[in-house]
């Protein structure tokens, strides 16, 4: 017996000086929120569905920084229309793959193209072809381009290395896990992955180096935790640099934890989406527009909600349109049209309208039907994601104050999401298109863009029938992002349009949730430190520009 | 001895056709559908491209429902699992799309055996020892006791969450989650080893100390009554000594006990869930979690199935244990 433990002890003790790999903690910046559940997935390919970290080992062609509204150059050197349909990009010459091949016309070629053969792959909007010019040159032919669609093309598609993928099945290419040695050439290589984490080493021989700088931690590790107060847990002990869960109370935790955040003051974080409260257009009353419109009056873009809710975390006050304060989508709201046809928080007026429009209160206390049929909204969201949760009953509360019958209710995600897209519901919170781009045709065209059909995937979940609007939005796409001239009467008859008929309330913003330790690490993006946007995973493939922060923030000393 | 075996293993098989056949029924009467859930995660299209999404979509709701076997009626999915089941194929995962369900279970289920088997065993053994030690020992009995009735009425992820307060905020002795620390990968080495340990004992605990109290609570119970029964009285008026006649009421008092760990084994697996869910701790229970949120019919059929067969074996091993200690069990099918 003794024989057994001491032989045991021996090949323990050879078996840790073999193969422990441990990772140094000065050397190691550890993040969460970006993933809830271990990693299945790392094909750059799946634009939605990819874990975390694809964005740090494939490359882009640009990366866009919403904070300066600036496209900038990253797999391409450059790139610049050469007529109305021909985009000439020129590549980087000294970029390879972590295999040693060098990344060239070819890779980009292959990528673009290969929605064209793979059937679950979405292409980009009139493209033709992808032409080799040289082998760092490529030209982008398009019948007729869609600016926006285009552009969020160049900033959000991973080139994907050929001479790899080329060899696998076309049928197997969606399915591919990519787990397996991925080969990539961004700053970080993928190391491993256990049911805790995900860790990335960073690429010495990445071509970036040069550019951006080299990126300072030598590895990235993303935790998934079970549930956010373990997150917190982890971050207040400085086991955790940077956190991109919703951890309320920001306020409590900053001084004396040495933690950091976007502002020293409330609103503490950048808005990062729209939460907007849906209704389905096709049920009564919701078919009505000045019921809508009664509603938006009723909840107000200056309620206690944010208030309430939040508590300092994002403005208390939301954009009527919605619209994000960001420069790239402010420029094109029209001030006028927001004063002339927007709403303000007044429940008595709401009242008022409801009145007018035949909806009177009946013998229990509750508005019906100019025919006296009850009135029953109900409005869902997620069980579990409590700052909604939160927000939904004080909606209910405002509607429930003008006599409206409305009760908050919290089905589980998934009969939420099914209820959303196959429109069997009444009153909806959702925000999934509303995030940071770089025009607000991407939050105009999730909202109206898709045409009612059985289910609504990816967006249009009002269910709302306007061919002025999708005429709108065809004339938009036909403009470079930039052509203020020819955009604004469109924008601000589409914005017109949003308070006319208010498919859908604009409630309040989603922040970049975004805590940071600064025990390891400092450096961290500030509000007067902004070198990019405190993100830590793609989110929607605008913050790949998260490259930047690996390559900006310091060891602490 | 043969036929005490065969009848048991009869009823377990019936037992697991029952209990596979609710696993793979219940996920299919929650409402919704599970492949609108992965089609709207794979294919959130780029602005502008809405006929193209459209398409795209269509197609890959087809292509899922054919993957996993969802667009042909009920009774043919349900023949097919049998038939998947048979060959071992658990299929594959929609929420984890595309890691199949048996490897998900079989990285996750190592954390689960190695806390789980420890805490039931453990607070068996030292449950019914200080149970038996406390019904005959008064002042132990009066202190111990309402601190049993509160252990084994505390919820599970309730006294997780006060051992992380306390072990891990407070004195920041022992870690707070995960099985092992951030900086480490899994691997047999000692440094591994030790630092697993480290953060097996909170997760360990809490499951350890709630079980305790109800065994400890009916072992006192069940030994106070064998002390006062007949043949412990006769005993005592033969002049068999205190310590013969606790060690007869120790193994009398034991059978219900024995009984009583294979009706707890579901909830004690029950209780894990939760309790893995509180230390974020890499077993079946997080998964299982979010599986049903998600819907994932494979997934949750998987997972339960191994707590099914979990279960089951930890019965029939229970069951096999009787016959050894309990005579009349053994005699009844020997001699019968």
């Amino acid at each position: 017996m003794k024989k057994i433990v001491l032989v045991a002890i021996v090949v323990l003790l050879a078996a840790s000086v073999a193969m422990a790999l441990t990772l140094p903690r000065n050397e190691t910046f550890y993040e969460g929120g970006a993933m809830w559940g271990p990693l299945t997935n790392f094909n750059p390919l799946n634009a939605a569905n990819h874990g975390w970290g694809v964005d740090l080992v494939y490359p882009t062609l640009f990366i866009y920084n919403p904070l300066t509204n600036q496209m900038i150059p990253y797999l391409a050197e450059s790139g610049n229309w050469v007529d109305s349909t021909t985009y000439d990009v020129k590549l980087r010459q000294n970029a390879q793959w972590t295999d040693g091949q060098p990344v060239t016309a070819q890779d980009v070629k292959y990528t673009f193209e290969l929605p064209f053969t793979v059937s679950q792959l979405v292409p980009v909007v009139g493209l033709k072809s992808v032409n080799v010019i040289n082998d760092y040159e490529v030209q982008f032919v398009f019948s007729q381009p869609n600016y926006p669609n285009f552009y969020q093309a160049l900033y959000g598609n991973y080139i994907v290395p050929e001479h790899i993928w080329s060899k696998m099945a076309t049928s197997d290419i969606f399915s591919y896990a990519n787990l397996t040695n991925p080969v990539g050439c961004g700053p970080y290589t993928y190391l491993t992955s256990n049911p805790q984490e995900i860790v990335l080493q960073r690429n010495d021989n990445w071509f970036g180096n040069d550019i951006f700088g080299k990126p300072v931690p030598k590895y990235v590790a993303e935790i998934y935790v079970s549930s956010n107060n373990v997150g917190l847990g982890l971050l207040l002990q400085g086991q955790v640099d940077m956190s991109s869960w919703y951890l309320p109370g920001a306020e409590t935790l900053l001084g004396p934890y040495n933690l950091i955040t976007w502002n020293e003051k409330p609103p503490y974080m950048p808005s990062n989406a729209t939460t907007l409260l849906f209704m389905n257009t096709t049920v009564e009353p919701l078919n009505n527009a000045e019921f809508r419109r009664a509603l938006a009056y009723a909840i107000g873009p200056i309620s206690d909600l944010t208030q309430r809710v939040y508590s300092g975390y994002v403005p208390n006050y939301v954009d009527q349109l919605g619209f994000l304060p960001i420069n790239s989508w402010m420029q094109f709201e029209d001030k006028n049209v927001v004063s002339q046809y927007g709403y303000t928080y007044d429940p008595a007026k709401a009242a008022q309208m409801l009145d007018q429009l035949g909806y009177k209160k009946g013998p229990n206390g509750w508005r019906t039907m100019p025919n006296g049929q009850p009135i029953k909204l109900s409005i869902i969201c997620p069980y579990g994601w409590t700052d909604w949760m939160a927000a939904e009953r004080v909606v209910a509360e405002d509607l429930q104050k003008v006599g409206l019958n409305v009760t908050a209710e919290f089905p589980d995600y998934s009969t939420w999401w099914n209820e959303t897209t196959s429109g069997n519901y009444t009153l909806m919170l959702q925000n999934a298109g509303s995030g940071v781009s770089q025009t607000p045709y991407t939050y105009f065209y999730w909202l109206f863009g898709y045409s009612v059909q059985q289910y609504m995937y990816n967006g249009n979940y009002e269910r709302y029938t306007n061919p002025t609007v999708t005429d709108l939005l065809n004339k938009i796409a036909t403009y470079p992002l930039n052509d203020t001239a020819n955009l604004q009467p469109l924008y601000s008859q589409l914005e017109q349009i949003f308070l006319q008929d208010m498919p859908a309330i604009p409630l309040f913003y989603n922040g970049m949730w975004y805590l940071a330790n600064q025990s390891v690490w400092t450096n961290f993006p500030t509000a007067k430190n902004p070198y990019c946007w405190p993100s830590t995973y793609n989110n929607a493939n605008v913050t790949v520009g998260s490259i930047l922060l690996y390559t900006h923030i310091k060891p602490a000393q | 001895m043969r036929k005490y075996l065969t009848r048991k293993i009869i009823i377990y098989l019936i037992t697991f056709f029952i209990a596979a056949s609710l696993d793979w029924a219940i996920p299919r009467v929650m409402p919704g559908n599970p492949v609108s859930l992965i089609v709207s995660r794979f294919a959130q299209a780029s602005s502008g491209s809405a006929a193209q999404a459209s398409l795209v979509t269509k197609q890959m709701f087809d292509y899922f429902m054919q993957a996993f076997q969802l667009n042909v009626p009920w009774w043919e999915q349900y023949g097919l699992f049998w038939r998947n089941l048979f060959t071992g194929n658990l299929g594959i995962s929609m929420y984890l799309y595309p890691e199949p369900v048996i490897s998900i279970i079989i990285s996750a289920v190592p954390y689960d055996i190695l806390f789980l088997l420890p805490s039931i065993l453990l607070s068996f053994w030292v449950g019914n020892r200080i149970g038996a030690w406390a019904a005959r020992n008064k002042r132990a009995d009066n202190s111990l006791l309402p601190l049993f009735y509160i252990l084994t009425s505390v919820p599970y992820f309730w006294l997780g969450i006060l051992l992380v307060w306390i072990f891990g905020t407070l004195l920041h002795i022992l870690p707070m989650s995960g099985a092992f620390s951030y900086s480490m990968t899994p691997s047999l080495t000692l440094a591994f080893i030790l630092d697993y340990l480290k953060h097996w004992i909170l997760p360990f605990l809490s499951l350890f100390i709630v079980a305790l109290g109800g065994w400890a609570i009916g072992m006192r119970n069940m030994i106070i009554y064998e002390l006062e029964s007949n043949y412990s009285r006769y005993m005592g008026s033969l002049g068999a000594s205190q310590r013969l006649i606790r060690k007869y009421s120790y193994r009398n008092a034991v059978l219900p006990q024995v009984t009583g760990l294979a009706l707890q084994l579901g909830t004690i697996v029950a209780g894990a869930i939760t309790t893995e869910i509180v230390f974020s701790y890499p077993g079946i229970g997080y998964i299982l979690f979010e599986a049903i949120m998600n819907k994932d019919y494979p997934l949750i059929q998987g997972c339960f199935l191994f707590i099914i067969v979990g279960v089951l074996l930890a019965n029939f091993i229970i069951d096999i244990l009787y016959m050894f200690i309990d005579p009349r069990v053994r005699i009844a099918y020997t001699e019968g």
